[in-house]
């Protein structure tokens, strides 16, 4: 069950971040899906709402790409350590496009039940990525 | 220092960083090395060049519809 379990939620990051097919996302979470993502303020509730999520993220960074760098599955969850990297070309978050390409790192705990995830939290490198933006001043090391 | 910067003066240097040149995502230990994609170079050049070469053209048909550009026009095509 983890192999399924580890194999499900790295279809999502590949199929739905990477190709952009929202669609796998009815076959892939539960429609009373939970995300939590620490870049938004609260918990985002459906199928939908997940969808819009992973919409905005590809329109700011159209050619984003996950990479899997680590998995590991006990009973119910999947954690899932990732590098993401894209160029910011449309808005995100407020932000116009900058050109600039990112380079982010984060991780996701999937929970699944009858083969869906039905509960999902991410944290990942949000100053980083304001940093590498030019929104958040990066400071030279001394 | 900017603004920014002042409030923010404890904020670490990230690991990746765009080079200010050509936009790429560079990790600490390439930035030394790192040297430019002539293509990937133009493309984000011409990126943040985009707002201006977006209102050039209807800056040129602005300044063409002027007496001054009527005239230029006019002057030019006599010349021709």
């Amino acid at each position: 069950m983890s192999a399924e379990n580890k194999a499900l939620a790295r279809r999502f990051f590949l199929e739905a971040f990477n190709d952009g097919n929202l669609s796998v996302i009815d076959e892939l979470a539960a429609p009373e899906i939970v995300n939590h993502d620490s870049a938004m303020p609260g918990p985002m509730v459906g199928i939908d709402a997940v969808k819009a999520a992973v919409a905005g993220y590809r329109t700011g960074f159209p050619d984003l790409q996950i990479t899997i760098d680590e998995q590991v599955a006990e009973g119910d969850r999947v954690v899932t350590r990732w590098s993401a990297r894209g160029t910011h070309g449309g808005d995100l978050m407020g932000m116009p496009a900058t050109g600039k390409q990112a380079t982010v790192t984060g991780m996701t705990i999937d929970r699944l039940e009858n083969g869906r995830i039905v509960e999902t939290r991410t944290n990942w490198d949000t100053l980083g990525m304001l940093q590498q933006l030019g929104t958040v001043p990066a400071l030279a090391t001394a | 220092m900017n603004v920014l910067a002042s409030m923010f003066p404890s904020l670490p240097q990230p690991r990746f960083m765009p080079c200010p040149e050509c936009g790429e995502s560079l990790d600490l230990d390439a930035r030394v090395s790192h040297e430019c994609d002539e293509a990937r170079w133009a493309d984000y050049q011409l990126f943040q060049l985009r707002d201006e070469i977006e209102a050039l053209e209807p800056q040129i048909a602005s300044y063409l519809a002027s007496p001054r550009g009527r005239f230029e026009l006019w002057y030019a095509a006599r010349n021709r």
